[in-house]
């Protein structure tokens, strides 16, 4: 899903009450907010929690939306801050094939001890190997560059973008991106 | 790899892992099913076709408790009562197609035509506010949870609804009884289900009401809808010291409260009109006993102190008042009391007649001649 093709009239049909718009617009952007939360969150059940609780918020609140050209922006940003309060608040859920312990240490990155694999991963033929690739960017990524990696590649949002989505300046993203 | 590749992996392998909730997320907010209830020409594309990302089948999802209803802060609290009106029309004169007549009341007023399956067929607005909210849509062919679901979109955007003015009046009318029913207890849940999803404490509430061409003239008159023109009705059948000319002075939630409290609506409710304007009921007595001379020592209240009291909401000269009634020491005190201030506006007493002691306080001695 390119966020520019994302249609933000789709938002304006929701709140209008328009189920089908409701439908196209989870049909467009539900990698993204999966992934995104998934790059928080390191952990599929508390994904999905997200991912659930952020398009119903979307729904409630798609009558607040203003008009700007960044309806993906928008909607990501629910889901960070979702994320970012599963994360504070500890619920994490316990896995049953691994265990996550994320620690932050003073300069916010995250260390990941104990299994480092991505919780509840399902291997479905075709595509094991793209799921390699995608473990190995959780597990060599720091915090940070976890959710730029993520977002450029599910969206193809620009680097400012994502800037201004986690609150870091361009400069940033965008070392970290060529690092990762 | 190249990044393009590494990109193109991660990519797919989310997309692949990315659940579909999509059937779970349409449940709880009260979706039509996508069969029977197509969206009409002009409202809605059909939904995107699966794209690549979710060709596996839909696993079926584990169903969340009932109890994980998600409170969303991001819209002020507002508290709306919707009170579903959906009328039926009598095919006669009218175009053959409208099957019920829907309104909705909050201080706009507008009013769905719809057909047999509940499809809205014309919109039309009451009064000016109602053609301020009608004015960003199009309904046609939308079915009218939808549609109904827009309209207070509108109405919570633009500032009608808030958390003082929740109370919204739904009426059904029709000739089919048993049908009209059923729209409207459906229409009730999936508008409270949509409020509450959007963290809007409404109360729901469902009246039938009976075609009549004296209701329809009436409603004309007054400028006012015909849901409203039968509650005013209603309110008057169950008591005859209100004044047609006092209830017509009330706001639509003014009059639901009355309604409430009378035992007006029998049909499917959903919470409570908001009145944290009022004083409370207990304010109430206390201010007639406290009028009456009784005493109330400290911790104690006054319906400790008094034998019998009634307090009910009431309207007189179109403001909403207590009517406190109360008995002591022999004597009968009825008062009118201003439900926002508190103030006294008329006051009765006598003495107490003797059939009416049914409390024990059968003393003759305290019988006085009037």
């Amino acid at each position: 899903m390119n966020a520019a093709q994302l249609d933000e009239n789709l938002i304006l049909r929701i709140a209008g009450g328009d189920q089908g718009a409701f439908r196209e617009l989870y049909q467009q952007t539900s990698g993204a907010v999966y992934g995104f939360a998934l790059s928080i969150l390191k952990n599929r059940h508390d994904a999905e929690d997200v991912m659930h609780d952020a398009y119903l918020r979307t729904y409630a609140a798609a009558v607040t939306y203003e008009p700007k050209g960044k309806p993906l922006a928008w909607i990501l940003t629910i889901v960070r801050n979702l994320s970012y309060n599963k994360l504070r608040s500890g619920r994490m859920n316990a896995d049953i094939d691994a265990y996550h312990h994320l620690t932050e240490d003073g300069s916010g990155t995250t260390h990941v001890t104990g299994a480092t694999h991505i919780s509840g991963a399902v291997d479905v033929s075709g595509t094991a190997d793209d799921r390699m690739v995608l473990e190995m960017a959780m597990e060599i990524l720091d915090f940070q560059e976890r959710q730029i990696v993520i977002l450029h590649a599910l969206t193809g949002m620009k680097h400012r973008e994502i800037g201004q989505l986690l609150d870091l300046p361009t400069g940033t993203v965008l070392s970290k991106y060529n690092r990762a | 790899m190249t990044e393009q590749k590494i990109n193109d992996s991660i990519r797919n392998a989310i997309e692949d892992m990315t659940p579909d909730i999509l059937q779970q997320l349409e449940q709880e907010l009260g979706f039509e099913k996508e069969t029977g209830f197509e969206q009409g020409p002009g409202f809605g594309q059909e939904p995107a076709v699966a794209s690549e990302r979710n060709t596996r089948p839909v696993s079926p999802m584990p169903r969340r408790a009932g109890g994980r209803r998600r409170i969303y802060k991001r819209l002020a609290a507002v508290a709306a009562v919707l009170v579903l009106f959906i009328g039926g029309y009598a095919a006669l004169d009218r175009d053959p197609q409208v099957c019920a007549v829907v309104g909705l009341d909050v201080n706009p007023s507008v009013e769905f035509s719809v057909d047999e399956n509940a499809r809205v067929l014309s919109a039309e607005a009451v009064n000016a506010d109602g053609e301020d909210v009608l004015a960003e849509l199009d309904f046609s062919g939308s079915d009218i949870s939808v549609a109904s679901n827009a309209v207070i979109g509108v109405m919570l955007t633009k500032g009608y609804l808030s958390d003082t003015s929740n109370s919204v009046l739904v009426s059904v009318r029709g000739a089919d009884a048993d049908k009209s029913r059923a729209i409207e207890q459906k229409l009730s849940a999936d508008l409270n289900g949509y409020l509450e999803n959007a963290q809007i404490s409404a109360a729901v509430l469902g009246q039938y009401v009976e075609e009549d061409d004296e209701l329809v003239q009436f409603s004309s008159t007054h400028e006012i809808s015909e849901g409203k023109a039968w509650l005013i009705r209603e309110l008057l059948a169950k008591n005859t010291r209100m004044s047609e000319e006092s209830l017509l002075k009330l706001t639509t939630q003014e009059l639901i409260l009355l309604g409430q409290e009378k035992g007006v609506f029998r049909e499917a409710a959903y919470g409570t009109v908001d009145k944290s304007q009022y004083i409370s009921r207990e304010q109430a007595l206390e201010i007639g006993a406290k009028d009456a001379g009784i005493e109330i020592p400290e911790g104690e209240t006054a319906e400790q102190r008094v034998d019998r009291n009634s307090v009910e909401f009431d309207c007189e000269d179109g403001r909403i008042i207590y009517e406190v009634d109360f008995t002591s020491g022999g004597m009968e005190y009825e008062y009118e009391i201003d439900a926002v201030s508190g103030e006294v506006i008329t006051s009765e007493s006598e003495a107490a007649e003797a059939e009416d002691a049914g409390d024990g306080d059968d003393d003759d001695h305290d019988d006085d001649d009037d």
